[in-house]
């Protein structure tokens, strides 16, 4: 197990090698003149080759990636053009807000689609089966910020329940939950959806096996049968679904923030795409594509401790 | 070759086979009750796309001051209006279109990029581990995210978003060619064609890609979905289609300052765009367990 994880950290490395050489190579997209675009149209001679050279434009590609890495890994992601603010700590202020909604939304995905999902699979082809799985469906079909704005019409606009944006990551205090719940239940919908389908085919796969034929032939209550025999293994494969929307969730961010004018890093990332502000862009796309692959091999190890027919190899 | 292709199941593709394979094909559709409601869904809107000048009641950039944030059922607007008296049911019909464009042309990039990656990582051993791990670092970008940097470099606009979501698509098209081409690759009927001494272009193309086909196609459709759905995003947050395309994305965006008003502008273009993601996520459903059930836990 402890060779399996170092092997994992290890891998780790050159995914992450490769994640910043793509951030970096961003620039290098740019049609044109990268310097020029940036600028704007407005931009005077001067103003141009001060971007170039604060850039690094003008030194040769390999000498730019070693002084932007060996930046990146003093925790040092450059300037704002717009704001001269230092990347790094744009976000670090914006961090909590955008980690706790993703942990939040992930909490309510979990808990709304693994009892959904669970019901279903007792109660198939029922009502519920088919009303949870067509919500499910919509779930998966419907865009994030279309959710958004639809629960912003029905709780904000019509009943008038809760606020439309405005946000406190402290969301243990009342009013942090209440600016809370809207953005949460957005941005884990289609999560809900994809682990309530998840948990539903895994139980029907399990409830029909030997060991839980025989867990009721011992006369057990069929909730004990459910909770305790087939939802314990029928759970494994649902871990890993919920890891791996849990990083999604951080791409998903973007859309939830700029719905709710959430003051976290992916709102951020896009006022700066729009402001053409390439050092904070890059660094928050760096920042949020870290994360994720950290997160991603979380879950891999969370999966093998809690499954041991996993090969370690 | 071709006893021992018989002997394999995976002969060729000839024209009759094709023929009966797509009769099959529609067979097994109708039978799947959500397949064949994705089918029609799919059909219907690319008649609507096709036919937008002729079915369209009025002209979709035409602006009316006068009847602007008209609600649903207004006489002469059964859909209502926009913020610049525009008609909205002529907004959706000529958004299909966009909506279709950029879904069809981002996927055949991705296509184009990702099959050809899949193959030969799926071919050649020594490849393989290089463009895995290519692979695996555009993978390691969450939801949206590679699609939203590529289009900050390039710029706001469609032809861009076509570009940014093609290239988010190569990693996983790679992918799924890649775990087919590792099997097919180990069958008879490929061994023998080597040991008859046929080039390995040949292998790859002539004997090795036609068998992948079910699952491109599979995964096309259902990345379709994934396309539409993400062009929509990147309009909404204002980097795909810009004012005045009738584009659902861009449609709900604007609406959005309209809320209070009139909710129709952001619920109605949302309603298009879950029923085209709907229809092909369905269709290609339909199309996984048709054509290749071994992919239901690939994609």
């Amino acid at each position: 197990m402890f060779n399996y994880i170092i092997k994992r950290l290890l891998q780790l490395i050159p995914v992450l090698f490769g994640v910043s050489v793509i951030v970096f190579l961003m620039i290098y997209l740019i049609p044109g003149d990268a310097a020029e675009i940036i600028g704007g149209p407005t931009a005077t001679a001067e103003e141009v080759e001060n971007i170039r050279v604060k850039l690094g434009l003008d030194r040769p590609m390999y000498e730019q990636y070693i002084k932007y890495i060996s930046g990146v890994l003093r925790g040092e992601l450059g300037y704002s053009f717009q704001t001269g603010q230092s990347v790094s700590e744009a976000i670090k202020i914006r961090y909590g807000n955008t980690f706790s909604l993703a942990v939040f939304s992930a909490i309510i995905a979990a808990i709304i689609g693994v009892g959904a999902g669970v019901i279903a699979a007792v109660k198939q082809n029922s009502w519920f089966d088919y009303l949870s799985m067509s919500v499910a469906t919509f779930g998966i079909s419907a865009p994030t910020f279309w959710i958004g704005l639809l629960l912003i019409v029905v709780f904000c606009v019509k009943l008038k329940w809760l606020p439309i944006s405005g946000f406190s990551s402290q969301f243990w205090t009342k009013d942090g939950l209440t600016h809370m719940i809207l953005p949460s239940i957005t941005l884990g919908f289609s999560s809900a959806a994809m682990i309530a389908r998840m948990t539903r085919s895994s139980i029907l796969e399990i409830i029909h096996q030997d060991y839980v034929e025989t867990a009721r032939a011992k006369g057990l209550s069929e909730r004990v049968v459910i909770l305790k025999h087939a939802l314990k293994n029928a759970l494994i494969p649902v871990i890993t679904v919920i890891g791996v929307n849990f990083g999604g969730l951080l791409g998903g961010a973007v859309v939830v923030e700029s719905v709710f004018a959430i003051n976290g890093i992916g709102r951020l990332m896009v006022q700066s795409i729009n402001a053409r502000d390439f050092p904070m862009v890059q660094g928050t796309v760096l920042v949020v594509a870290t994360t994720f692959v950290i997160i991603n091999l979380l879950t891999d190890i969370i999966y093998a401790v809690i499954d041991p027919r996993i090969s370690y190899k | 070759m071709e006893e021992i292709a018989k002997q394999t199941g995976l002969s060729k593709v000839s024209t009759h086979k094709s023929k009966n394979q797509i009769f099959e094909l529609l067979k097994s559709i109708k039978r799947n009750k959500r397949a064949c409601i994705g089918l029609v869904i799919v059909a219907a809107v690319i008649l609507i796309a096709l036919l937008a000048p002729i079915i369209s009641p009025c002209d979709p950039y035409k602006q009316d001051l006068n009847i602007r944030l008209a609600e649903i059922g207004t006489k002469g607007h059964i859909l209502g209006t926009d913020e610049y008296g525009r008609d909205m049911l002529s907004r959706l019909i000529y958004g299909t279109r966009l909506s279709l464009l950029v879904g069809f042309f981002s996927v055949v990039f991705g296509l184009a990029f990702g099959v050809i990656l899949g193959l030969l990582s799926g071919y050649y051993s020594a490849l393989d581990t290089l463009i895995m791990r290519v692979v695996d670092v555009l993978l390691a970008f969450p939801g949206v995210l590679l699609a939203l940097a590529i289009v900050s470099a390039l710029g706001p606009g469609l032809v861009n978003v076509i570009i940014a979501i093609g290239i988010w698509s190569i990693p996983t098209v790679a992918r799924v060619v890649r775990s087919t081409v590792l099997y097919i690759k180990e069958l008879d009927y490929v061994t023998a064609a080597k040991s008859i001494g046929e080039s390995d272009s040949y292998i790859l193309f002539k004997e090795i890609l036609p068998n992948c086909t079910s699952s491109v196609i599979v995964y096309a459709t259902m990345r379709l979905a994934t396309a539409i759905l993400s062009a929509s995003t990147l309009s909404f947050l204002g980097l795909g289609a810009q004012p005045p395309l009738s584009e659902w994305g861009a449609m709900a965006a604007t609406g959005r300052n309209y809320i209070y008003q009139a909710p129709h502008l952001t619920l109605l273009p949302g309603f298009a765009i879950i029923l085209v993601v709907y229809a092909f996520n369905s269709l290609g459903d339909g199309l996984r367990d048709a054509l290749d059930p071994n992919l239901k836990n690939a994609i």
